[in-house]
């Protein structure tokens, strides 16, 4: 047993395997024949399978990606992050609270219907049914009020108020045919989708493969690929073997150890791309001992950021003291908290915990890359000041109902942002005008309603600045790092990664 | 005969009321689908809303008593999240699981068989020492583990075997041989006792001493009998398979019912769960049937009776 | 007695297990280091076979902790979970097993019929929702992989009860006017104890690989308790570049599991001559 285990066997293929690979190959081309990284296919593995292609029943962002690729929205984001039309040509704000939206003409969907305003009224205004509500209205509400034809090619969108980001908002709203929709009914539409993206759909065998062919009609001109197959592969490792064994050109959320490896095969590369996603340990600044600022600040002291990025990251984070992912809009550099045991000793004894507390940590295990070592990595850290965790690491559905009952005083996770805007966080993080939990500032409060109604970006700029000085002084958070997003590609592969997490296979191409 | 099979279909009701209400109750006590099914910026009236809207606000035992209902016409009701019909969440997986598991107990069977066979022959030599070592390795590893090793050796290295999917007979042998070498271990234990305990039979020394060759008297005469005992095991596999069917297909990224279950748990998508445990139980109380019958034809003691 | 110390498997068997629970009773005076000492920088850092003051026999894991000192602290948990779980399924086991058979009719019948539906019960859905329940704590994973296992309890003790109902030597205590608790003191109690402890040896192992098959879905015992499962599972990841991390552990539960069924035959072999 312990012989097929020696060290030398892994990392690195032997000589006689690379022989024994070659008439093997044979097999593997057989069996990958649908949804194979072969000729103009290309196949995104990931770790889950998507409920539901209704872009009204299923808002997780694996299975947003894989939307995106079928529909449009009428706004729509390129890789490099600027905003740019989509099935809406253009847009203006006759009112600050109404915006009026030119629809492009002459697009049809899959099956032939052609696009028009009545398309976007009902994609929109199905979303509000009260019988039948879905998790996407949850992105809309508090941003669009309703959506109502002005003329078979314009819409108008009317909001509860000026609001500054609601053409990124935009975005996360795909548009249905429909009288297709109505046609064969919501069940089936959600098994067979049918929109005006740069992919057609073919077939979802569940959990198995999704797979898309080219929309030769596409509006902005037909994609380079001809195929792109999504597949769920859930162990991490299995992914990574199917990369290597060239089943699939492309794997999200590559740990760092194995980049070298990656690196050191020529028929594989990496991609990377500072994520939207910011990792923190919240506190409840309600209570004590964190609510007291010296401790939370104590706490930013004793951990040793720079050393997570390096050792458990592998490099690949950037330490951020702002609540924004400095990928987003808005987003500005702040003085980081260094790492210096000392000072965090001398803060705590000021406050009264010369000796520590226990305190319990909740945490999430296998939701985000490399979670529980950081949980780990952060206790340990933790416990030289005399903070001793105790970790609580329920499984996902139990963490984040214990997570929103806020039943701990601490607690890791991480935030995404579909909108790629500051505010998103704001809304997240900060338990103000909109939703937010464990930290609570009324001054914080008044200037995240203020940036939201500024339509001038450079004027909003700086009210999202003085809110971030603001939080970081205030320091509700074990400020942690931005993480950066790792794909793991095959060689023939032309993709630059997008911070959204999306992989939009419109931006692909091959080169054999 | 009829009064036995009435009895053992009369269990699948009760099997089911009583997993499904323990489980019922503990999802619902632990995590919230409906915050799962929101984004995390979901407003207490936007969860409210949803709640209602799935029927999620009514009390716990009402619910329940309306899923025993419905459950009884084959209606386990909506998957929360897929809105669409959990059964049929759960009956897309069946096939895969089927074909994953037909395969694994094919295998385990055709290595199983042979060698508890030979290790009985030839007791204390050679090959019983082999089988033990075998059919003992195979029930101390961790299924996941070997899965784990298998991807590393077979697709990564030895660049034989896609290392995930199904579609193509390939994809099949690593998850049936990771699974089926579970099962072998028992199976092999087995067969080498009941071939034991036959061989010390007189009949058997009767064979012998009429002067039939060996392996008539070990195939026909000893084999013949052992093969009840053996039957046995493969129904109390059914149920032992299930927990190696839920790691093995997430290893090798399988798109069986064991992931579909567990996907839906996580999920907190109650109504897939509780199909997924209807069929489960089905499925496990068909194979003891059909092994009920096949003692029945095996042994003529039990048909005369 | 003396045919155990021949049986090379017997040997074997107690060997690898009392290794164990040496290392279980004497976990911290025999590792090396701290099992929960992180230290970030000496991550991973591979085995070195060779003993020195400051190094890592086995090497390190994903956070610089000492594989061995984990290794032989997992020992502890290994049987602490491993008796636990035993316990609780022969306790449990035993009681239905002996009610089902001292009264027999309908609250025995009823009882093994449970045992029938805990058979067809897909365990690992109601583990699942067991752990999210009660949470992934030592004493919630030691309850349920005991409810795991009580059917060969139950079976066994009601069918050793049954047949010594029917014996005459029963037969005639009762007539005498004994209770039911002498009877199951003189005369069952003896007759259940040797198959009994076969079992539960043969459980053991199985409690320690459900344990990391429950860790393995993300549901064993609380990090950072070092159980081998646990560390199995975590390292998982890092089989292509920190192949000890999963290989050390796995070895121990393939060694114990080895060990406790080789000593389980052994058992069953002095105990039930009939198989001899």
């Amino acid at each position: 047993m312990k012989r097929d285990l020696q060290p030398c066997q892994f990392g690195r293929r032997a000589s006689a395997a690379r022989l024994a690979s070659t008439a093997g190959a044979a097999l593997i081309a057989a069996a990958v024949s649908v949804g194979s990284a072969q000729g103009q296919t290309v196949t995104l593995a990931q770790g889950v399978d998507p409920e539901s292609l209704d872009p009204a029943l299923d808002t997780l962002i694996t299975s947003v990606g894989v939307m995106m690729n079928i529909y449009d929205s009428l706004v729509w984001r390129d890789a490099d992050g600027n905003i740019v039309p989509g099935l809406a040509e253009s847009w203006e704000f006759p009112e600050p609270d109404r915006m009026e939206l030119t629809l492009r003409q002459g697009v049809t969907f899959h099956n032939g219907e052609p696009f028009n305003a009545d398309d976007v009224v009902f994609s929109y205004q199905r979303l509000f049914d009260e019988d039948n509500p879905s998790p996407l209205l949850t992105s809309l509400r508090g941003f669009v009020d309703s959506v109502e034809k002005v003329d078979d090619y314009t819409v108008a969108v009317n909001m509860p108020g000026p609001r500054a980001t609601v053409v990124p908002t935009l975005i996360r709203v795909p548009i249905l045919p429909e009288e297709t929709f109505a046609e064969i009914g919501p069940d089936a539409f959600g098994s067979a989708p049918v929109g005006t993206g740069p992919f057609e759909f073919v077939r979802w065998d569940k959990n198995q493969q999704i797979v898309l062919e080219r929309n030769e009609d596409y509006w902005r001109g037909p994609a380079a690929i001809e195929r792109f197959v999504v597949r769920p592969i859930p162990e991490d490792f299995s992914r990574f073997a199917s990369l290597r064994n060239g089943e699939v050109d492309i794997i999200a959320n590559v740990t760092a150890e194995r980049v070298e490896e990656i690196k050191g095969d020529p028929g594989l590369k990496i991609g990377t791309v500072p994520s939207v996603r910011n990792m923190f340990v919240g506190m409840q600044t309600a209570e004590p001992p964190f609510d007291d600022v010296r401790v939370r600040r104590a706490l930013n002291h004793a951990v040793d950021k720079q050393a997570l990025i390096d050792v458990i990251m592998g490099g690949f984070g950037r330490q951020n003291a702002s609540v924004c992912t400095q990928t987003l809009f808005g987003a500005a550099e702040m003085p980081l908290f260094d790492y210096d045991v000392d000072k965090a000793r001398t803060l705590l004894s000021e406050a009264g915990y010369e000796d520590g507390f226990e305190i319990e940590m909740l945490g999430p295990v296998g939701r985000y890359t490399k979670d529980k070592e950081l949980q780990e990595a952060i206790a340990g850290m933790l416990s030289e000041v005399g903070v001793r965790v105790t970790h609580v690491q329920p499984e996902w559905a139990e963490f984040i109902r214990l997570w929103v009952a806020e039943e701990y005083p601490m607690h890791l996770i991480g935030t995404g942002n579909q909108v790629v805007d500051c505010d998103q966080h704001l809304g997240y993080r900060i338990h103000g005008p909109r939703y937010g939990r464990y930290y609570q500032s009324d001054e914080v409060d008044a200037l995240v309603e203020e940036q939201l109604r500024e339509y001038d970006t450079e004027k909003r700029k700086q009210i999202l600045a003085d809110i971030q000085r603001e939080v970081r002084e205030d320091a509700p958070w074990i400020f942690l790092f931005d993480l950066v997003d790792i794909y793991g590609l095959t060689a023939r592969i032309d993709w630059q990664p997008r911070p959204d997490e999306m992989v939009w296979a419109y931006d692909i191409s091959v080169s054999e | 005969m009829l009064r036995f099979l009435l009895i053992r279909l009369a269990q699948i009701p009760i099997v089911i009321a009583v997993v499904s209400l323990i489980v019922f109750v503990f999802l619902n006590a632990s995590g919230d689908p409906v915050q799962l099914l929101l984004p995390v910026e979901a407003s207490q009236e936007d969860i409210a809303q949803m709640r209602e809207a799935l029927g999620l606000d009514r009390p716990l035992l009402i619910r329940y008593w309306e899923f025993l209902v419905n459950a009884v016409r084959g209606d386990f009701g909506m998957s929360l999240r897929a809105r669409r019909p959990a059964i049929d969440i759960v009956l897309e997986a069946l096939p895969a699981t089927l074909e994953l598991a037909g395969a694994a107990l094919l295998i385990a069977t055709a290595i199983s068989l042979p060698l508890g066979i030979m290790a009985a022959v030839r007791r204390n030599g050679f090959i019983d020492a082999a089988a033990t070592v075998i059919s003992v390795l195979g029930q101390s590893m961790p299924v996941f583990w070997l899965g784990i090793i298998m991807i590393m050796v077979f697709s990564v290295q030895l660049g034989w075997l896609p290392a995930s999917g199904r579609g193509h007979w390939t994809a099949l042998i690593m998850p049936a041989v990771a699974l089926g070498w579970y099962m072998n271990a028992l199976m092999a234990r087995m067969t080498r006792a009941s071939m034991l305990e036959v061989l010390g039979q007189p009949y058997i020394r009767t064979a012998r001493a009429k002067g039939l060759p060996e392996h008539m008297v070990v195939l026909k005469h000893a084999f013949g009998n052992a093969r009840i005992p053996i039957v046995t095991i493969w129904g109390l596999q059914a149920g032992a398979m299930l927990t190696g069917t839920v790691i093995t297909e997430t290893v090798f990224s399988w798109p069986g019912i064991g992931r579909a279950s567990i996907y839906a748990l996580q999920g907190r998508d109650y109504p897939v769960v509780l199909a997924a445990i209807a069929v489960f139980t089905v499925m496990f109380l068909i194979i003891n049937l059909v092994v009920d019958l096949i003692y029945f034809l095996l042994d003529p003691r039990i048909r005369r009776s | 007695m003396s045919v155990l110390i021949r049986n090379p498997k017997a040997l074997i068997g107690m060997a690898i297990v009392g290794l164990v629970v040496f290392a279980a009773l004497f976990a911290d005076l025999v590792s090396p280091y701290d099992p929960y000492r992180q230290s970030l920088r000496d991550r991973h850092v591979p085995p070195q076979f060779a003993l020195s003051e400051d190094g890592h026999l086995l090497g390190t894991d994903h956070v610089g902790r000492d594989l061995l000192s984990r290794v032989i602290h997992g020992a502890r948990i290994a049987v602490i979970v491993g008796i636990g779980a035993v316990g609780v399924s022969a306790v449990l086991g035993m009681a239905i097993g002996l009610v089902a058979g001292f009264y027999g009719g309908i609250v025995g019948s009823f009882l093994m019929r449970a045992a029938d539906i805990k058979l067809a019960m897909p365990m690992i859905l109601f583990a699942i929702a067991w752990i999210a329940f009660f949470g992934g704590g030592l004493f919630s994973v030691i309850i349920v992989i005991g409810l795991w296992g009580w059917v060969p309890y139950a079976r066994y003790s009601r069918s050793v009860v049954l047949t010594l109902r029917e014996s005459l030597f029963v037969e005639a205590s009762i007539a005498m006017g004994a209770s039911n608790r002498t009877i199951m003191m003189r005369h069952v109690a003896p007759n259940l104890i040797g198959p009994l402890v076969i079992i539960a040896t043969l459980q053991l192992g199985e409690a320690v690989l459900l344990e990391s098959a429950l860790s393995f879905l993300g549901l064993g015992v609380q990090a950072p308790t070092p159980t081998w499962g646990s560390m199995v599972a975590d390292g998982r990841n890092y089989i292509d570049t920190a192949w000890w991390t999963v290989t050390f552990p796995g070895l121990a539960i393939t060694l114990f599991v080895l060990g406790a069924s080789f000593l389980g035959d052994a058992l069953r072999d002095w105990l039930d001559p009939r198989s001899e």
